[in-house]
């Protein structure tokens, strides 16, 4: 694994806004950061894929024990939301995508830090924009990178003939996302339909939720996190499952991180699993402790030596914490990478690599492309 | 290869970016009434009612509707001993009728109930 510095493509800013990432430039520097980017071998990108695939299967199975021991309280789900979660458990409730984020270095086994299952993001800048980067710097090199084709196949094997598409409003990235999301459903034959999170209505007489021309909304890609869901007005409608939501609600037990220590109890000394547990005592005083819903890197306090050596803001931790040893953490001229593997439709799809200067990767990390060359 | 062999996109983009607009009117059931829409007897529309069509307005029961009990006939929004008999089974409602029922379906729909976390999150999801 190396990284390399770039120079920038000659008007990188239009270049990037013509794939959809209009948000590429944050208020305090670059989000989109083409003057580096990292060159893996093959060998190391299929060490990720292998990771990613053994991952997915073993949450699935520790979602199942969730489920089967009642471990409900272990993760911080509300009792309300249980019912409908294991509904959706036992349809099979079809689920698009979800990010793996790994610690990685190169030499060791690729670590999980945690799974974005519910409401992951920065999908345009990995599916589309670092493509099209490749094929004006590297055309010849590889890129672990097959979303955009997965994307579409996932939603043919999905089957519906129309999904309505819900995101909040005033967010860029959010509608972004949202909008090549539904870029790859039409793709795939389906009519796809928008709507704002914050205007679903429910039909009272008619008990369903509608759009703001008050079409029934019966099946839904919703780009908004279930535990927000459940803890908000329209929550009693959910008991019903008025709606086949995408991602499904049975997905709120792999993306919580109260499953971080369910899979260490259930799978110990697992290669692509760190030590976790509901406790800093096992870990002595070496350990990341993260609130179980914690997104976007809020709130996760970084301890050596039994002293916190970083710490991030943010309103999460009322719902618990879990604590976890600390991954193999590469260094490079003082940046810090972050793997984020996609699965689509339950298989390994693609890579996209964020980076910071801190050790905690947060929402204002940058996103750097990258490259193989096949072996 | 790993790689995407191609990507094309017809949404995303500097054509389709901001796109995500209001929805359009799918169906019979969404589509707002008005006073240019024609509607037959007993066109019935959730929340609004049945159209009576002599009376270019909706009603809560069926045009004709009889009540054994009584004995009676509903139409135009009374109750009468002999049925309505007029020869119009299709029109357009009244203006006054069609914005009384555009805010009888509006009555019934709660919004706003999804999405009030986000404000109190700055950042992005994950």
């Amino acid at each position: 694994m190396r990284r390399h510095t770039c120079e920038p493509r000659a008007g990188w800013r239009d270049k990037v806004e013509s794939t959809g990432l209009t948000y590429h430039t944050h208020d305090t520097g670059p989000y989109w950061d083409e003057s580096a980017c990292y060159e893996l071998t093959a060998a190391e990108v299929d060490r990720l894929e292998t990771a990613a695939r053994a991952l997915h299967f073993l949450c699935i199975d520790a979602a199942e024990q969730v489920i089967a021991r009642d471990w409900w309280a272990r993760l911080g789900i509300p009792a309300a939301a249980v019912p409908a979660i294991t509904r959706s458990w036992e349809r099979d409730d079809f689920s698009l995508y979800g990010r793996f984020d790994l610690a990685f270095d190169g030499h060791g086994a690729p670590k999980l830090l945690e799974y974005n299952a519910d409401t992951p993001t920065a999908l345009v800048e990995a599916a589309v924009t670092q493509w099209f980067w490749l094929q004006d710097t590297r055309p010849d090199a590889d890129q672990f990178n097959s979303l955009h084709e997965r994307l579409i196949a996932a939603w043919r094997r999905w089957g519906g003939q129309s999904l309505h598409f819900a995101s909040v409003k005033e967010h860029t990235e959010d509608e972004q996302t949202v909008l090549y999301l539904r870029d790859t459903c039409e793709q795939a034959g389906v009519a796809t339909t928008p709507v704002y999170i914050e205007d679903l209505g429910w039909d009272r007489t008619e008990r369903r939720f509608v759009d703001l021309a008050r079409k029934p909304v019966e099946q839904c890609f919703k780009l908004y996190p279930w535990e927000w869901m459940w803890s908000e007005a329209f929550a009693p409608h959910l008991d019903a499952d008025p709606v086949r939501f995408i991602e499904p609600a049975w997905k709120m037990l792999l993306g919580n991180k109260g499953l971080l220590p369910v899979l260490w109890e259930l799978f110990p000394d697992h290669p692509n699993l760190l030590p976790a547990y509901d406790r800093p005592e096992p870990l002595g005083g070496r350990y990341v402790r993260k609130p179980k819903l914690s997104r976007e890197g809020a709130n996760i306090t970084w301890v050596e030596g039994g002293v916190a050596l970083a710490e991030t803001e943010g309103a999460y931790g009322a719902e618990g914490h879990v604590f976890q040893a600390i991954g193999p953490t590469p260094e490079f001229d003082g940046n810090h990478p972050v793997f984020g593997v996609w699965v689509v439709d339950h298989e390994p799809a693609g890579l996209g690599i964020r980076e910071d200067t801190q050790r905690i990767t947060g929402n204002l990390s940058r996103f750097i492309p990258h490259f193989f060359r096949p072996s | 290869m790993k790689r995407s062999t191609r990507i094309s996109l017809v949404l995303l983009g500097g054509v389709a970016t901001g796109a995500l607009t209001a929805c359009a009117p799918a169906d019979g059931s969404s589509t707002r009434i008005s006073s240019e829409s024609v509607y037959t007897n007993d066109t019935y529309i959730p929340g609004v009612g049945y159209y009576h069509a002599p009376f270019r307005a909706f009603y809560p029961r069926r045009y004709n509707d009889y009540d054994a009990t009584t004995r009676r006939y509903y139409f135009g929004g009374r109750w009468e001993a002999a049925p309505d008999r007029s020869v119009i089974n299709i029109s357009a409602p009244t203006p006054e009728a069609a914005r009384a029922a555009e805010a009888a379906r509006d009555a019934r729909i709660d919004r706003g109930g999804f999405g009030s976390t986000s404000g109190y999150h700055s950042g992005i999801w994950s």
